[in-house]
C-alpha cells in the first residue's frame, strides 16, 4: 500500500471515528435508514449533477470552488493560478492546452458550424436580387421576341460556402466553393454501337450530354494554406486574390451595402479579370503596427491572367436550312491550375491605416498575358489607389484602378496570322440542308487601356422609434445605411470588329468607351452580417456605340444612351 | 513604391518577387519576433499587461449560478453576448493595498473561432484597458492593436458600446470588432455583478 492510499484511508476512517466519539452529538445515533436515505439522495443529486454537465458540455468538469488568494502588499506584483488545471473559459479541466480546441459558446449559438471539433469551420455568404430596368426593347421580327437583356426577374447571384480549417496553431487552411447563378449541372456521356435505326449503318455513336441551366458557373474560388512565420509575416500559398484595389479582396457580399457590384471590379470591368478575380501563387502577407496606426502588405508571385479561349456552339434549326456554328471566344481569364501556367506575373498591395476605420492603399499587378500559341509577348500592368475613411457615422471608400494591356494590336496581329481564317462558312451549294459557320469571337474586352473609379458615401444611423417595430426588436444593433455611389469608368481603343483573312487583318475598328453610372440606395441591417438593400441606378453612356455595361447588342437594336434600373436584393454571411 | 523600384530594377517579375520576398523575411528574423501569431497574452501574464502598476493581484474565479446568468443577461442588454461560460477567471487588483481595479478574461465568437481577451475595469464600473489574449480567425486581427482597444477606454454600461455608435468599425473586420465590443458589455457586466453591486 502506497503512502498516498494509507493516508486516503485515515481520512476516510477518522470522522467516522471522530463522529462516534462525540455521543449526543447531531448525528450520534445513525441508524441504517436514514445512511440508507442519505445514500439514495447522493445518488440523485449525482444524477442531477450529471444531467446538468451535460447540457453545459459534455467535455467540461465541475468548476472546483476555486477562491485562491495571493497577496504580496508591498512586495513585487505576484499573481498566483490554483494549479496548472485550472480551467479556462470554454475550455474545461480536460483541455491542459490553453488555446486548443477551445469553442465560446454552446454549438448552437455559434457562428459558423465545427466539424470535427473546433478545427474545421464551415461558414458562408451570398447575395439574391430582383431587377427591373428600361433597357430599350429591339424591335421586333414577325413573331419572334423582343429582343432585350433586362427583365423584371430574380437573379441569383451567387452562393459561396467557405471552408477554414485550423490543423494548429500557426497553420491555417481556407477555401471558398462558388455556385454562381447556378441550379444543375448535369454530365452524361456514352458510347453505343450503331447498325441498326434510320441510318441502318454499321458503327458506334458517341454521346455526350450536357445538361444545366445557362449562365451558372461552379467555381474554385480561394483555397489556400498559411504559415504564419512570424507575427508580421506569414506565407500564402495556393488560389489567392490578387490584392488589386479592395474590391476584389473583399468581395464578400455581406460586406456591401448596394445590390450590384461596381463596373470597376465586375460590370466592365477594368481589373484584367472580374472579381472575384484568383490565381494560383504563392506570396508573403502581415500586418505591422506603425504608431496609432498599422502597415498592411501583400505580396505574391502567381501564374497569372492568360489569353485563354473557350469554344462556344451554337446550333440552329430552322426552315430551309439548319446551322452549325462555332466559335472560339477568345477572353482574359484567370490562368489554369493545371501546372501548365508559368509564373510570370507578381501582385502586391500596400496599406496604411493612419486611424480607426481609415485606410489609403496602393496595389499592383504586371505578368504576361499572352499564350504560348502566339509569338508576341505582352504583359497586363494594373496600379490601384484605394481608401476609406470614416468620421463619426459617415464613411467614404473609393478605388481607382488603371490597367494597361500592352501592345494589343501586335497580339491582335499575331492572332490573325496563327490563327489564318477568323471566319468560314459552307456555302448551299456544298450542304443543302446543313449550313456550318466557325468564326472567332473576341469577348476580352480588348482595349488598349481601362481605367475608372468608384467611391461610395453612406451614412449609418437608426432611429430608436424604430426599435419596437419588427425592424428593431430582438435585433442587437440594427443599421439604416443611405449610400450614393458615383462610378465611371473608360476604356481606350475598344476593339468593336476584328476580323482577318489569310493570316492578316482585314477589318479592326476601335473607339473609346466611357459610361458612368450614380446609384441611390438605402440598405437595412438587422444585424452586421445580413443586408437587405434596394437601390436607383441610372446608368449613362458618355463615349461610344454602346454602353460598356451591360452589353446589349442585337439584331435591329438602337444602343442604349441611358437606362434606369430598380434593384432589391438580400446579401448574407453565416 | 519599393516594390515597383524594385520590378524596375531587376526586370523579372519572378526575380523582384523573389528579392521582395528576400528582404521582408530577412527583416521579419532581424526583428525576432518569432513564435506564435495568434497567442498574444497567456494567463499569467494578462492581469499584468492591465495593472502594470499593481503590487499584487488575486485571481478569483466566479461561478455562474443561473440567478446571475439572468442577471447578466439583464445588464448587457440590448447586446447578446454568449452568456453560457459556467464561470470566470477574474482579477483583483491592488495597489498598496487598495483596490485600483478588476478584470476579467471572456470570450466571443468573431466569424467562426472565439477571440479570447481581458478586461480591465475600474472600481467606479468603467473599462480601464483591454487585451487581446487570444485571435484565431483568418482574417481581422487589426482588432489586437492598441489603437482599436484604446477606444473602449472609459465605457460603461450605461454607453451603447456598439459598432458605428461609439465603437469604430474596421473594414474586413466588422465580426470581430461586433465580438469585442459585445465581449466588452459582457465583461462590465460580470464585474458589476460580481464585485460592484454583487448583492443587487
Amino acid at each position: 500500500m502506497g503512502r498516498a492510499s494509507f493516508v486516503a484511508l485515515i481520512l476516510l476512517v477518522v470522522p467516522f471515528l471522530s463522529a462516534q466519539d462525540v455521543p449526543g452529538g447531531p448525528r450520534g445515533n445513525v441508524t441504517r435508514e436514514e445512511i440508507q436515505q442519505i445514500q439514495e439522495q447522493i445518488t440523485a443529486l449525482q444524477k442531477k449533477l450529471s444531467t446538468l454537465m451535460e447540457r453545459v458540455d459534455d467535455s467540461r468538469p465541475v468548476e472546483p470552488p476555486a477562491q485562491t488568494e495571493t497577496s504580496a502588499g508591498g512586495g513585487p506584483t505576484k499573481t498566483e493560478m490554483p494549479s496548472e488545471t485550472s480551467p479556462i473559459p470554454g475550455r474545461g479541466l480536460a483541455d491542459k492546452g490553453l488555446y486548443y480546441g477551445l469553442a465560446a459558446g454552446p454549438p448552437e449559438q455559434r457562428y459558423g458550424r465545427g466539424i470535427l471539433g473546433d478545427a474545421v469551420k464551415i461558414g458562408g455568404y451570398g447575395s439574391f436580387r430582383f431587377e427591373t430596368n428600361n433597357i430599350d426593347v429591339g424591335p421586333t421580327f414577325g413573331d419572334l421576341p423582343p429582343l432585350r437583356r433586362g427583365f423584371d426577374a430574380f437573379d441569383f447571384r451567387r452562393f459561396v460556402l467557405t471552408l477554414d480549417a485550423v490543423p494548429s496553431d500557426r497553420l491555417r487552411v481556407y477555401s471558398e466553393i462558388e455556385f454562381e447563378r447556378l441550379n444543375e449541372i448535369e454530365i452524361e456521356r456514352t458510347a453505343i454501337p450503331e447498325h441498326r435505326g434510320l441510318s441502318n449503318r454499321a458503327g458506334t455513336r458517341f454521346i455526350q450530354e450536357v445538361e444545366g441551366q445557362g449562365g451558372g458557373e461552379l467555381a474554385m474560388e480561394q483555397a489556400w494554406a498559411q504559415y504564419d512565420i512570424a507575427k508580421p509575416l506569414s506565407l500564402r500559398m495556393g488560389v489567392i486574390l490578387p490584392p488589386v484595389g479592395r474590391f476584389n479582396i473583399l468581395h464578400d457580399d455581406d460586406y456591401w451595402d448596394l445590390p450590384r457590384r461596381p463596373l470597376v471590379d465586375r460590370g466592365g470591368p477594368v481589373l484584367p479579370v472580374k472579381s472575384a478575380w484568383r490565381e494560383l501563387g504563392a506570396g508573403l502577407l502581415g500586418n505591422i503596427p506603425i504608431g496609432k496606426g498599422y502597415l498592411d502588405y501583400q505580396f505574391y508571385v502567381m501564374g497569372g491572367t492568360r489569353l485563354d479561349f473557350t469554344l462556344e456552339e451554337v446550333v440552329s434549326l430552322r426552315a430551309g436550312r439548319n446551322l452549325l456554328e462555332l466559335e472560339p471566344e477568345i477572353a482574359f481569364a484567370s490562368g489554369p491550375f493545371n501546372g501548365t501556367n508559368p509564373t510570370e506575373a507578381v501582385s502586391w498591395r500596400v496599406a496604411f491605416s493612419p486611424k480607426l476605420g481609415s485606410e489609403i492603399a496602393l496595389s499592383g499587378y504586371r505578368g504576361k498575358y499572352t499564350p504560348d500559341f502566339l509569338k508576341v509577348d505582352s504583359s497586363i500592368t494594373s496600379v490601384a489607389f484605394d481608401g476609406k475613411l470614416t468620421w463619426k457615422r459617415f464613411e467614404a471608400e473609393g478605388e481607382f484602378v488603371y490597367t494597361d494591356f500592352g501592345r494589343m494590336e501586335r497580339v491582335l496581329q499575331d492572332i490573325a496570322s496563327q490563327s489564318v481564317n477568323a471566319a468560314a462558312e459552307t456555302s448551299s451549294r456544298e450542304t443543302a440542308a446543313l449550313e456550318t459557320e466557325v468564326e472567332a469571337e473576341f469577348a476580352g474586352p480588348f482595349t488598349n487601356q481601362r481605367f475608372g473609379y468608384w467611391v461610395d458615401f453612406k451614412y449609418r444611423f437608426w432611429p430608436r422609434l424604430l426599435n419596437r417595430t419588427f425592424l428593431g426588436r430582438d435585433f442587437e444593433n440594427p443599421q439604416l445605411i443611405p449610400i450614393v455611389r458615383l462610378e465611371r469608368i473608360w476604356f481606350n481603343d475598344f476593339v468593336r470588329e476584328f476580323s482577318f483573312l489569310g493570316g492578316r487583318i482585314t477589318d479592326l475598328d476601335k473607339e473609346n468607351m466611357e459610361q458612368q453610372r450614380i446609384s441611390l440606395g438605402l440598405t437595412y441591417r438587422p444585424t452586421a452580417s445580413v443586408a437587405f438593400s434596394g437601390a436607383y441606378e441610372r446608368n449613362q453612356r458618355i463615349q461610344g456605340s454602346t454602353l460598356i455595361f451591360p452589353r446589349v447588342l442585337g439584331l435591329g437594336r438602337v444602343p442604349d444612351k441611358s437606362y434606369d434600373a430598380l434593384v432589391f436584393g438580400v446579401a448574407f454571411g453565416f | 513604391m519599393f516594390a515597383e523600384t524594385v520590378l524596375q530594377k531587376s526586370g523579372s517579375p519572378i526575380r523582384a518577387g523573389l528579392l521582395l520576398a528576400l528582404c521582408l523575411l530577412s527583416s521579419a528574423f532581424a526583428s525576432g519576433q518569432g513564435g506564435g501569431a495568434q497567442v498574444y497574452l497567456t494567463v499569467e501574464q494578462a492581469p499584468r499587461a492591465v495593472f502594470p502598476e499593481a503590487d499584487s493581484v488575486e485571481r478569483k474565479d466566479i461561478t455562474v449560478t443561473p440567478a446571475m446568468a439572468q442577471k447578466l443577461k439583464q445588464l448587457v442588454a440590448p447586446a447578446k453576448p454568449t452568456i453560457w461560460e459556467p464561470s470566470y477567471i477574474s482579477f483583483v487588483a491592488r495597489k498598496q493595498q487598495k483596490i485600483i481595479g478588476y478584470a476579467v478574461i471572456c470570450e466571443e465568437i468573431g466569424r467562426h473561432r472565439p477571440i479570447t481577451f481581458i478586461v480591465a475595469v475600474t472600481p467606479e464600473g468603467t473599462v480601464r484597458d483591454a487585451a487581446i489574449m487570444a485571435y484565431r480567425e483568418s482574417q481581422g486581427d487589426e482588432v489586437r492593436h492598441k489603437s482599436f482597444l484604446a477606444q473602449f477606454a472609459g465605457k460603461a454600461l450605461k454607453n451603447p458600446i456598439m459598432p458605428h455608435q461609439d465603437i469604430q468599425n474596421i473594414s474586413g473586420a466588422t465580426l470581430s470588432v461586433r465580438a469585442l465590443a459585445r465581449g466588452v458589455r459582457k465583461a462590465l457586466a460580470v464585474i458589476q455583478a460580481a464585485y460592484l453591486q454583487p448583492g443587487e
